[in-house]
């Protein structure tokens, strides 16, 4: 099949790969943000369709998360700072675990005007969000450092064919 | 194109793809994809390599065309 010659030279090329890159992240913390207000600002009487109303957008949010979850595994890839390692894990699932600390607060305390009612659910759910995020993390850290010892492999003919 | 000069370096030299990737700073895996022509790596990742390899650009990255050859 003939290929498709590129209107692009390489810094060109390396331009949109960032507009790309600028587009995707634009995209998923869109999507979160609309989420959020969308729990936030749904009236009462049309919450217990919630679920279904923003379903299109959980779906979106879900596939580009899980793509650049499983792409970078795929590839060996973590992070550019951040070693894949229990202590890093930790803190990771704690600021998550704080992010939905603090929604959870605001959100609960907006529903129930109830300050403990508000401190509990949001306790609560911190402490799920910390389990299930460093379970997550723990297993695909593990994941990604099997695949970059499978990728730091030498293979046979590396030192072969003169 | 497969980049076999500088495969053929590293193996007169003994090295492995891994310890020529970590004198370069680079993993093994972009080591074996830039032997394999699959990846283009920039100027400054080529001076490590060349810097690793004990040669310059020249032995390693130039290709002459068949036109340039005859000139000479």
């Amino acid at each position: 099949m003939k290929k498709w010659k590129s209107n692009l030279d390489e810094m060109q090329e390396q331009k949109l790969l960032k507009i790309e890159h600028n587009g995707y992240w634009i995209a998923f913390w869109g999507l979160l943000i609309v989420i959020l207000a969308q729990v936030v600002l749904t009236p009462d009487e049309l919450r217990e369709h919630l679920p279904r109303i923003m379903t299109g957008e959980w779906i979106v949010f879900m596939v580009l998360s899980l793509y650049l979850g499983f792409a970078c595994m795929k590839n060996g890839i973590w992070d550019r700072k951040l070693q894949p390692n229990a202590k890093t894990n930790l803190l990771a699932s704690l600021l998550a675990g704080g992010a939905v600390a603090v929604f959870q607060v605001l959100y609960s305390y907006f529903l129930f005007h109830r300050l403990v009612v508000a401190l509990g659910v949001a306790g609560v759910s911190a402490l799920i969000t910390v389990i299930l995020c460093f379970l997550a993390l723990t297993v695909t850290a593990r994941a990604t450092k099997k695949q970059q010892e499978k990728l730091e492999e030498e293979p046979e003919d590396s030192a072969e064919e003169q | 194109m497969r980049n076999l000069k500088m495969k053929f370096r590293r193996i007169e030299l003994e090295m492995s793809q891994a310890e020529l990737a970590r004198r370069a700073g680079v993993t093994r895996q972009t080591i074996g994809m830039i032997e394999a022509g699959e990846f283009n790596p920039s100027i400054k990742l080529c001076v490590a390599i060349c810097r690793a390899l004990g040669c310059t650009l020249n032995d390693i990255f130039w290709e002459e065309h068949e036109d340039e050859k005859v000139e000479k």
